[in-house]
């Protein structure tokens, strides 16, 4: 993997700042007061995603979330995935409900979260590595870890390269887990994070 | 010229696609209202463009909607505000005055000369949202419906059991469950034969077909026996309904089962009781009297013989004045005992009065019933009965008549039988008794 550890350590602060922003737009929409935190971010390369051991879902799982395409700056995929338990639970907190089936509107909110917790992530990289990026609306998918991951694949030239992030959240005693999954083009992504590094050293 | 005509096109194009988009610059100046977005609010085009969108809806500096519109004003992604945590960003009612649901997106889009834009794009979904909630009503009413017939199989104090169109439990309840031994979930697909005694699964598999075939009535009772589990067999006494798939065909069987083990076990013993003496569990007169009725017939039809023997205990009151009550109980009991061990199990014993008994002894001649009552005075001389310590020996007196002798006369009928033993019996007393007189 091309990345050192500074550069990897400065990628997680950006996610983290990220994150930071989607808490804190996250809990002044919902009563209950949630809790984000990034506990592991690491580069993956392709073959070896599926294996990974901090995949919420195995690859024959079903899984939730959302998915925004990107480009400008660098070229790429980002997802938030849940497992359908995890998604339902969420959206319970979020909109005080105590049950019943995970239905469109159900879905709906899991893809405002989703987009929530996406733009905050996306939103400081792009700022902070000062890129102009162009976004695709965001889109709900529903399908099998394996299955979903090959359609972000597709989307990406040369990529092969992914970020994968576990996300906790806390709230009302109930501990959620997700992964945030970035995709990209690596050399570019590379240069622009070699670049941000060094001005922020020197 | 080109771009105030592209500008145009993307106008008439908005205009005429069936969601609401309105856009916004940098300072949240309406730019665009399109036709949609009139018809919901009221709010024409005319009156809205040029000016600040939060001057109309001041909700919108909310922060919760301000901080995610200005990111993507300033180049941030497309932003999702839900159709169930927001209602909707621009309020708007339906014709009939029900509140508009909308899922909003806003996206970003540059033009030349004039930054981000940000293009607010609001999809009704009222309709949606209200057959969703009836949807949930009915899908919540189902459960509470499902629950409550749920909540009547358990309380049920009868069997209740459905059976497919192959004879397998589709469902049984508690009670069910309780009786045959096995889990309620357990139990689907299982055969139903597997509950069934070998001897009853034809006339089952009969009466289950009538049923299928519609043949059957709704007030008919079929009783059967149903093996459980652990072996025990049980008497039940179903009531069964079909039930019908939307073809009007008989798609499985439900079945109300009552255990009537209880019940037959009940009758057997009332029975036992009519039929039997209370002291020595021999049968009582009665029913000697019936059976042995029948067994003339029989003998009258088939040639048999039989003989009758009527027994006298010999000074039996003596033994009472002697020994007691409770002596006399006892003797009454080993004599019994001792008759039964000496005669066969088809030979009928019975008591005829206080120390006075009856022996039938079935499809045999006198010789072989003489040999019997001599066994007994041998087993009575060899043992008798022993009393807190005390030995009391007792002899008895009898009288026997046989079939044969009296066919040859006539045709008798059973008191003309029974009177000649008993007339033999009376001669036994009056021959010093402890002896038997078998003939004239």
């Amino acid at each position: 993997m091309a990345f050192s550890d500074i550069e990897l350590d400065a990628l997680k602060e950006i996610v983290n700042i990220g994150i930071g922003r989607s808490a804190s737009m996250m809990n002044s929409i919902i009563h209950h007061h949630i809790d984000l935190t990034v506990p592991s971010l690491h580069p993956v390369s392709g073959q070896s995603l599926l294996e990974s051991h901090t995949l919420i879902a195995g690859p024959r799982d079903t899984v939730n979330g959302v998915q925004i395409r990107f480009q400008g700056g660098i070229k790429g995929a980002a997802a938030i995935i849940f497992p359908l338990d995890s998604a339902c639970k969420l959206v319970n907190i979020v909109v005080e409900d105590t049950g019943g089936e995970f239905d469109s509107l159900k879905e709906g909110v899991l893809t405002e979260i989703g987009n929530i917790l996406i733009n905050g992530i996306i939103g400081s990289i792009s700022n902070l590595l000062s890129l102009q990026l162009t976004y695709s609306i965001p889109v709900y998918m529903e399908n099998s870890l394996a299955e979903l991951l090959s359609q972000l694949e597709k989307e990406i030239d040369d990529s092969q390269q992914f970020m994968v992030a576990e996300i906790r959240f806390s709230a009302a005693n109930l501990h959620i887990e997700g992964n945030f999954l970035l995709f990209f083009e690596l050399r570019s992504f590379e240069k622009l994070l070699g670049d941000f590094v060094a001005e922020k050293m020197g | 010229m080109s771009k105030q005509k592209n500008c145009q096109d993307l106008k008439e194009i908005l205009d005429r696609i069936p969601v609401g988009v309105f856009i916004l610059d940098s300072g949240y100046g309406v730019v665009y209202w399109n036709t949609i977005m009139a018809d919901w609010t009221g709010i024409e085009s005319g009156d809205i463009e040029g000016e600040d969108i939060r001057s109309r809806y001041p909700h919108i500096k909310n922060e919760r909607y301000s901080a995610r519109i200005s990111s993507v004003l300033q180049g941030g992604p497309p932003v999702v505000f839900s159709a169930q945590l927001h209602g909707s960003l621009i309020p708007a009612k339906t014709p009939l005055g029900q509140p508009r649901v909308q899922h909003t997106i806003i996206t970003g889009y540059s033009q030349d000369g004039r930054g981000t834009l940000a293009m607010v794009t609001i999809q009704d979904v009222t309709d949606l949202n209200q057959k969703i909630s009836t949807l949930r009503a009915l899908k919540d009413e189902a459960v509470r419906d499902k629950n409550l017939a749920q909540m009547y199989l358990d309380i049920a104090g009868v069997i209740i059991l459905e059976l497919d169109q192959n004879m397998r439990i589709k469902t049984l309840n508690r009670k069910g469950s309780e009786m045959l031994g096995i889990g309620e979930a357990e139990a689907v697909g299982v055969d139903w034969k597997d509950f069934l005694p070998a001897d009853e699964r034809e006339k089952v598999a009969l009466a289950f077909q009538a049923v299928m075939d519609d043949r059957a009535c709704m007030d008919e009772t079929v009783e059967n026996r149903v093996l459980t589990r652990d072996g025990r067999i049980l008497v039940v006494s179903w009531k069964n309904a079909p039930v019908r798939g939307p073809d009007g065909k008989v798609k499985s069987i439900i079945s109300s089962g009552e255990d009537i083990t209880e019940k037959h076990r009940f009758i057997d013993l009332l029975v036992q009781k009519s039929v039997t003496d209370p002291l020595t569990g021999i049968y009582n007169r009665a029913y000697f009297f019936e059976t042995a009725q029948n067994e003339l017939r029989f003998a009258r039809r088939t040639g048999q013989d039989f003989v009758i023997a009527v027994m006298d205990l010999d000074f039996f009151k003596k033994i009472n004045d002697t020994h007691g009550h409770q002596a006399g109980d006892l003797v009454i009991q080993f004599f019994c005992d001792i008759v039964r061990k000496c005669v066969r199990d088809y030979d009928i014993l019975a008591r005829y009065g206080g120390e006075e008994f009856v022996l039938f002894f079935r499809n045999t001649g006198m010789e072989v019933a003489v040999r019997v009552m001599a066994r007994v005075t041998l087993s009575l001389e060899r043992n008798p009965p022993v009393y807190q310590a005390t030995s009391i020996p007792i002899t008895y007196s009898a009288g026997l008549a046989s079939y044969s002798e009296l066919k040859a006369s006539c045709d008798p009928d059973i008191d003309q039988v029974i009177g000649l033993a008993d007339r033999r019996l009376y001669r036994a007393k009056e021959n010093g008794r402890n002896c038997c007189v078998c003939g004239d």
